[in-house]
Parts: C-alpha cells; sequence; structure tokens
C-alpha cells in the first residue's frame, strides 16, 4: 500500500482531467455520473460528450419519435412541446457537444415502410 | 534537443533526491522547462535540482513509467474525439498500474501519480491514468461510482427524483 499523504479527491484534479475523463464515457455513464453530485452533475453538463460512431432519429408519426444517441435512445421525443422542451432540458443536461461518424434520418410510415431516409457522414456530404 | 547522458536531479516534497537521465526527463514538460529555466550549457549536467511538488514514493512510480516509455515519440501524439478510447491502454501499463491500484490502498496511489502527471506535465502517463479510471467507471452504478471516487451524495431526495426522471428518458 502506498504511504503518500494524499487523500483520493476526484474533484480537485485538474479540471481538463475532469473533462478528458468524461469525453471517454458513454452517455449511460454519464447519466449516473450526474446522480453522484452536484459537481459532477455540473461537470456532465458542461463537457463535450465526444465522438459517437453513430446517431439516428427515427420518425414513426406526428407524435412518435425515436433520438439514438450513441448508445442510448430518447423515446417519444417530440409528443407535444412540452416534451420537447423536457428533451431539449435533458440534452443541455448530459452533454455539451458531441460529434457523430455517421447520422441517419429515417420518416416510417404507418405501415412499417421507409417513406424518406436520409444518412450524414463526417467525411462526406450528404447522401 | 536532447542531451540522454545529461543527468538530472531532482528532488521530492519529502526531501529525497533521484538522479535520472535527460532522456526520461524529456517527457515531464514541468522539468524541461526548468532544465530550460537553468540555462545550463549544452553539456553541462545541470547540477542544481529540480524540485517537484511530488513525494518520494510517487516519483518512484513515475520514473519506473517513465523507464518504460523513454524511447516514446514526442510530442505526445493528440487525439481526435473519433480516435480516443479507454480500452487501449498497453499491456506493460495495465500490469503497472495493477501492481499497486489495489482496493485496500482507496485508490490513493492512483490519484497521487495523476497528480503527479499533472503537476509534471506528464502528458502520457496523465492519458493513460486517465483511461484506467474510465475503465473503472465505466458500466458502473450510481453507488458503485460514488464508492470508486470516493464521492459523498449531496442532492436531497428531491433532486434526486427529479434527475432520475430526466435520465428516464433514455433508454438502452
Amino acid at each position: 500500500s502506498h504511504s503518500s499523504p494524499y487523500t483520493m479527491d476526484i474533484l480537485a484534479l485538474p479540471d481538463i482531467f475532469l473533462r478528458d475523463l468524461l469525453r471517454l464515457l458513454g452517455i449511460g455513464d454519464r447519466m449516473n455520473l450526474r446522480l453522484t453530485c452536484r459537481t459532477f452533475e455540473q461537470l456532465v453538463a458542461n463537457t463535450h460528450a465526444g465522438y459517437f460512431k453513430e446517431g439516428s432519429i427515427y420518425r414513426y408519426s406526428e407524435s412518435c419519435q425515436a433520438i439514438c444517441l450513441g448508445d442510448k435512445q430518447i423515446r417519444n421525443a417530440m409528443q407535444g412541446e412540452a416534451k420537447l422542451r423536457q428533451l431539449l432540458h435533458l440534452r443541455s443536461r448530459l452533454f455539451s457537444r458531441i460529434s457523430f461518424g455517421k447520422f441517419k434520418i429515417k420518416c416510417i410510415n404507418s405501415q412499417g415502410e421507409v417513406s424518406k431516409q436520409q444518412t450524414l457522414c463526417a467525411s462526406s456530404p450528404p447522401s | 534537443r536532447i542531451y540522454p547522458l545529461m543527468r538530472v536531479t531532482l528532488t521530492t516534497s519529502d526531501g529525497a533526491s533521484v538522479t535520472v537521465s535527460r532522456q526520461l526527463t524529456k517527457h515531464s514538460g514541468f522539468i524541461e522547462k526548468a532544465i530550460t529555466d537553468m540555462a545550463v550549457d549544452d553539456n553541462a549536467v545541470p547540477l542544481s535540482a529540480v524540485a517537484v511538488d511530488v513525494d518520494d514514493a510517487t516519483l518512484k512510480l513515475v520514473i519506473e513509467w517513465l523507464t518504460e516509455h523513454r524511447d516514446d515519440a514526442l510530442p505526445y501524439p493528440e487525439k481526435t474525439d473519433e480516435e480516443r478510447r479507454a480500452d487501449d491502454i498497453p499491456a506493460w501499463d495495465q500490469a503497472f498500474v495493477q501492481k499497486w491500484d489495489t482496493k485496500e490502498d482507496q485508490q490513493q496511489t492512483l490519484y497521487a501519480v495523476i497528480t503527479a502527471a499533472d503537476k509534471l506535465d506528464i502528458k502520457g502517463l496523465l492519458d493513460m491514468t486517465c483511461k484506467t479510471l474510465a475503465n473503472k467507471i465505466n458500466g458502473k452504478t450510481v453507488e458503485e461510482m460514488r464508492e470508486i471516487l470516493q464521492l459523498e451524495c449531496d442532492f436531497t431526495e428531491e433532486e434526486l427524483a427529479e434527475i432520475r426522471k430526466e435520465n428516464a428518458w433514455c433508454e438502452n
């Protein structure tokens, strides 16, 4: 065991270290970190969330959309103005900025068929 | 230009002295700056010791890491968000951390090494310890995270309920 006089105080670590740490974590871990203490709740909200390979918006109907961000899905995201406000609030509490390798937008009609779709890739123009 | 045969004496916060080669200290932005500020002659050994605000036990670990990484390229490569990941810690580094990062130690050594890497400006070591901590937290519950990071919950029950409600919007 180390005889160092240091005591573990994660919050005393340099800000750049904590920001880098959060960029290495997925959305699920960021959500859990929000619940640990006030400082991490703030930190999660104020740090770059990093890179996700894929993201998508699936629109099933006027009242039902799903937004996928990395390993998480936000359900029924656009169900009315109040829900939209809730979504924007959550988004601002989870990350200040994120980037995607590929972002897909899909509209699915009542028969379950894809009526419209667009894929945006980081390295190529919109298809 | 680095003169690998040059030796540098480092004095620790608890009064110990350690002499190491420039080949190791070149990875520390802090020590390199201190040597540059001394304006020593190219071939001279900077006899004036560089004071480092790190204790002896921690400095020994830092030097062990620097010895293994003495031939790493400089400057330390900056990675984009896309390239950054926590699961690419080299095998030697993983074994190095496992040697001293025990539960009994309550991660004080890891914290001491992180702090030392920051103070001495050793980017590679700071990056490796950051990934180590990220891997510890990854996939853990809120309670487990508090235990690992030694955090006290300072939320009220109402605040916790509100955040849980927000988080409930997301699903796997």
